[in-house]
């Protein structure tokens, strides 16, 4: 007889078909004559059967996860394939239920829609999560059959499971994709519609204002011009940030993230000393926390974020006569929460979700294009982070962010300048 | 006929904008008067007369931009259609957005009318003049301006 059978990894080999040659059972057919019965004959083919049915066993039990229980459904058989993959032993699964290895994912009615089946001596087959002795949740691909006697009454039940955990998880892995490819098309609508706008407003403003003062000029009246020329200037600035905005916008949500420790102190003297103008001309109380926990993150989108919430606070948080300026940090056992507070006006509770929206802007006085938290909240939201305000009218306002600490943290990065840039352009319209 | 010219209420928040219509009316001098205010919480404080409003005018047309910070075009609209002393009023949409969305909403909660801002300004001052004889000359309102 040949032999072709390649052992492989005692849980591996998933789904793999393994023909088992019987050249033996063939010859033996072939054999059989209309004689009498042989006994010497009769042996050979039952040894035979005895073998074939053997190498079937042998095949099976290299392929498949296999368990044989009674019509109660108690297990009298397992195959080292289910104790390699439950993590239980045969002496622990022999006379328990399948419930040892329930992992509660499937509904009640799940199980009682096999019992029917399987009970009527139906075959079911169906996909099953289970959880191994450690905890561990596993896929099986599962065909149960149940075997009757000649009254047609079940005496017991086999079933064969083929270990699918691996093509589950690709499975899960693709939906997750396609739920957040969702989630950026609908965010890229919005930001088409939004910008589209933004972008049109200023232009409605330049040619209008072109054509009156080609107009005035042909008609030799110069005394509206120098207005005009004004609300062109104004235009082209609110189209310059606009675009810049954009840009640091779209570099937010597509940028690679790349996560380093960061020392926070050193971090904000460094962002601070870059608005050290303003604070000096609006005479800002600027009170930083003194010790102040790490954080893990990406360094350009963690001065995207805290530039972003300073710029807003010393645009309109600084309206009392001693405005303060503090930032401060809070641990808890998920999070590390950074809160850049104010003592300034503060903000209405019903505009405290609408502040984040992109293009939203409040108060319109001061000529923000209504991105900058928007921006914020995008780069806090991918990372799992997330931001918001505590604020009543006349208390001032505490934006906090709070970043996981499911970031993996490699080593810490002793360069506390190389990354750090800021586009100049940004700064100064800001100043302006 | 009407005794007094009919009166507009405009919400622009963008001033360069709410300057290109005063500029436009100006040239085509029809006779019509005109309030403006910045955004949607303070138009529906004028359409209700509170306040400093307290003895307004009421509009006969609103001209509605539809960004506009604080509460936005649409949930002014909103409000006005849904109000039993406001619902009459004809609102005119007046905005830079072509989206079928904001076109689309602004029917469904009754706008009376949709207009896009046109960049050049000869355009932009004949569809001004086009509203004022519309809803100045051709169009009766629904009743007598109380």
């Amino acid at each position: 007889m040949t032999s072709g059978f390649v052992r492989f990894d005692e849980c591996g080999g998933v789904g793999r078909v393994w023909v088992v040659p019987l050249a033996e059972r063939n010859r033996v057919d072939r054999d059989a004559s209309p004689t009498p019965i042989d006994t010497t004959k009769l042996e050979v083919e039952l040894k035979s059967v005895v073998n074939e049915l053997r190498l079937q066993k042998f095949a099976i039990d290299e392929h498949a996860i296999v368990a044989i229980t009674d019509p109660a459904g108690i297990i009298t058989y397992v195959n080292d394939k289910f104790c390699c993959i439950s993590k239980y032993t045969r002496e622990e699964l022999i006379g328990r239920t399948h419930r040892i290895i329930n992992s509660g994912h499937h509904p009640k009615s799940f199980f009682v829609e096999m019992w029917i089946t399987i009970a009527s001596g139906e075959t079911w087959h169906g996909e099953v999560c289970n959880r191994a002795k450690d905890g561990t949740l596993y896929w099986v691909d599962t065909t149960i059959v149940p075997f009757k006697d000649s009254s047609g009454k079940v005496t017991s039940y086999t079933a064969i499971r083929a270990d699918i955990t691996e093509r589950k998880a690709a499975e899960e892995g693709l939906a997750r994709a396609n739920e957040k490819l969702q989630k950026t098309n609908e965010e890229l609508e919005q930001f088409v519609y939004t910008a589209s706008h933004d972008l049109k407003s200023p232009i409605v403003t330049l040619q209008g204002y072109l054509d009156l003062i080609r107009k005035d000029i042909e008609n030799d009246r110069a005394d509206r011009v120098p207005g005009f020329i004004d609300r062109l200037d104004t235009a082209c600035g609110k189209l310059r940030k606009c675009v810049n905005d954009l840009l640091e916008l779209s570099r937010a949500g597509y940028v690679t993230f790349q996560p380093e420790t960061i020392r926070m102190r050193e971090f904000l003297a460094k962002l601070l000393r870059s608005h050290d103008l303003e604070i000096r001309e609006i005479g800002v109380d600027v009170r930083v926390q003194e010790e102040l926990p790490d954080i893990v993150f990406d360094r350009q989108r963690l001065v995207d974020v805290l530039d972003n919430l300073v710029t807003n606070a010393l645009k309109y948080g600084m309206t009392a006569d001693e405005p303060v300026l503090s930032i401060h940090a809070h641990e808890t056992e998920a999070e590390v929460r950074f809160c850049v507070q104010d003592n300034g006006a503060g903000l209405n509770p019903d505009y405290h979700d609408r502040i984040f929206n992109i293009f939203e802007r409040i108060d319109t006085s001061r000529g923000g294009t209504g991105i900058g938290l928007a921006i914020v909240k995008k780069i806090m939201t991918n990372q799992e982070g997330r931001v918001w305000i505590e604020s009543e009218p006349g208390e001032g306002a505490a934006f906090w962010v709070a970043f996981p600490k499911t970031l993996s943290t490699p080593a810490l990065s002793t360069d506390t300048g190389g990354a750090y840039e800021k586009p100049t352009d940004t700064l100064s319209s800001r100043r302006g | 006929m009407k005794n007094q010219p009919t009166h507009f209420l405009l919400v622009e928040d963008e001033p360069a904008h709410a300057e290109l219509v005063k500029i436009a009316m100006d040239e085509n001098a029809v006779a019509n008067t005109m309030d403006h205010v910045e955004d949607g919480e303070e138009a529906v404080r004028y359409l209700n007369g509170e306040g400093q409003y307290a003895g307004r005018r009421r509009p006969d047309v609103v001209l509605l931009d539809i960004r506009l910070p604080k509460m936005d075009g649409h949930e002014v609209l909103e409000y006005m259609k849904t109000r039993d002393h406001l619902s009459t009023i004809p609102v005119v949409m007046l905005t830079t957005s072509d989206a079928d969305s904001d076109r689309i909403k602004a029917y469904e909660h009754n706008a009376n009318s949709y207009v896009t801002k046109p960049v050049d300004f000869e355009q932009f001052r004949k569809m001004v003049r086009d509203l004022q004889l519309y809803w100045a000359v051709w169009n009766h309102p629904p009743v007598t301006t109380p």
